[in-house]
């Protein structure tokens, strides 16, 4: 065994004991950590069935919606399979309260339509109230745009938007107006093969767009261009758009 | 809110001290950590009646957790990795405290796959087999994975990775 392996060897026997040795610097989970686990998967399930019976209803109606019309008119009394209230009854009811997670609430719509129009847009594969991605390729190989949305994070991040552990290169600057401007680019696989763009801004209202570009089409690899698809600038005018400042997030 | 199931309850008091350990060691942070359990648990709760339990559902919540850390880092990007900071709260014992923050804070600075597998294999004693199907990779990736990450940690570690192996 060289003495490089050695060392090797001997780094790994230790890890596991100085890493149970780092835990002892945090405090004890809360104990009340399972009760607050249970009720967020109950909150969730709920939600989850919500959105389910949403859909369920929307399907009821459009289905009846459909059947009005193959039947020739709306004058006809509904049908008991599909309990469709007329359109009279419908303008005067009072409009639903939001669920979560409706597709006004999402954000890839928006970032899509924020894209530079030198490049083709498509959507990705995740589209939340928080999180959307999309496809970018300007002939040279496409890549993937993320945006993280979030509101309420100036105590949150409590100056975190600055430079101090940063890769080289990362720029912080506060606008005008108050808005802090992070932008740096790093090493996603730590081989400098799958790279990222990454623009972060903060509102002085709290809100918070973070948009980053890959050089990717997925986050992960593989790399299709050797530098990620939007510039700093560009991501820069789409982390500012005042199109983020309503609805989601 | 619903009644929950009782073995689920008690599965979920045997194994949250275990969880919130290994979330620790791949968030470096208390609150994080806290929020990583209670979203692995909610997991679990959520599915509980299709969980198989022919095996105890303590690995599968492990697995659960791993994944659900990678995916939360892979949803806000990476300008979170660059801002991580260590515990606040935690209190430092006087004896080799530096060196403390010095693992901890070169775990913090590892890409967030190589911290991941350092913990799997090194905390919670996995195979590479083991490794690789938790976090969905060939068994020689995570091979290679573990490896380098070993090697970028002791990079970091710099001089203190001979008090480290020393003991």
């Amino acid at each position: 065994m060289s003495p490089d392996e050695k060392t090797e060897y001997e780094f790994e026997q230790a890890m596991h004991g100085r890493l149970g040795e780092e835990l002892a610097r945090f405090a004890p989970p809360p104990h009340d950590l399972v009760r607050r686990a249970t009720e967020r998967g109950e909150r969730q399930r709920r939600r989850s069935r919500a959105v389910r019976l949403t859909g369920a209803v929307v399907a009821v109606v459009a289905l009846g919606a459909g059947g009005v019309l193959l039947h020739g008119g709306g004058a006809a009394a509904p049908s008991p399979a599909s309990p469709v209230p007329s359109p009279t009854a419908s303008t005067a009811a009072p409009p639903p309260s939001r669920l979560p997670d409706q597709p006004q609430d999402r954000l890839q719509a928006r970032l899509l339509a924020m894209l530079p129009t030198r490049g083709k847009a498509t959507a990705g594969k995740e589209d939340g109230p928080e999180y959307a991605t999309a496809l970018f390729d300007d002939g040279r190989g496409a890549g993937l745009v993320a945006v993280t949305v979030q509101s309420g994070m100036t105590a949150k991040l409590n100056g975190q938007l600055d430079c101090d552990r940063a890769p080289v290169g990362c720029t912080s600057v506060t606008l005008p107006g108050g808005t802090v401007v992070k932008s740096y680019q790093q090493s996603v696989d730590g081989n400098d093969t799958v790279l990222c763009t990454t623009v972060d801004t903060l509102r002085p209202d709290g809100r918070r767009v973070v948009v980053s570009a890959y050089n990717a089409p997925t986050d992960r690899g593989p790399a299709t261009r050797s530098k990620p698809v939007l510039t700093p600038d560009e991501l820069k005018a789409v982390a500012l758009d005042p199109r983020w400042e309503g609805g989601a997030g | 809110m619903g009644q929950a199931p009782a073995d689920y309850v008690e599965f979920a008091h045997a194994s949250s001290g275990r969880l919130f350990r290994t979330a620790c060691l791949l968030t470096g942070d208390w609150h994080r950590a806290e929020d990583l359990v209670q979203e692995t648990l909610a997991k679990m709760y959520r599915s509980w009646r299709r969980i198989s339990h022919d095996q105890p559902p303590v690995a599968y919540a492990h697995t659960v957790l791993v994944r659900t850390y990678l995916a939360q880092r892979r949803r806000l990007g990476f300008w979170e990795r660059v801002s991580d900071r260590l515990d606040d709260s935690a209190e430092a014992r006087p004896d080799r405290a530096d060196l403390r923050l010095t693992l901890l804070d070169g775990l913090a600075r590892l890409p967030v796959a190589d911290r991941a597998v350092l913990v799997l294999r090194y905390w919670e004693d996995r195979s590479v087999e083991e490794t690789a199907r938790i976090l969905r990779i060939p068994p020689a990736t995570a091979r290679t994975r573990s490896l380098r990450a070993l090697r970028r940690l002791r990079a970091l570690l710099g001089e203190d990775l001979a008090e480290l192996s020393a003991d």
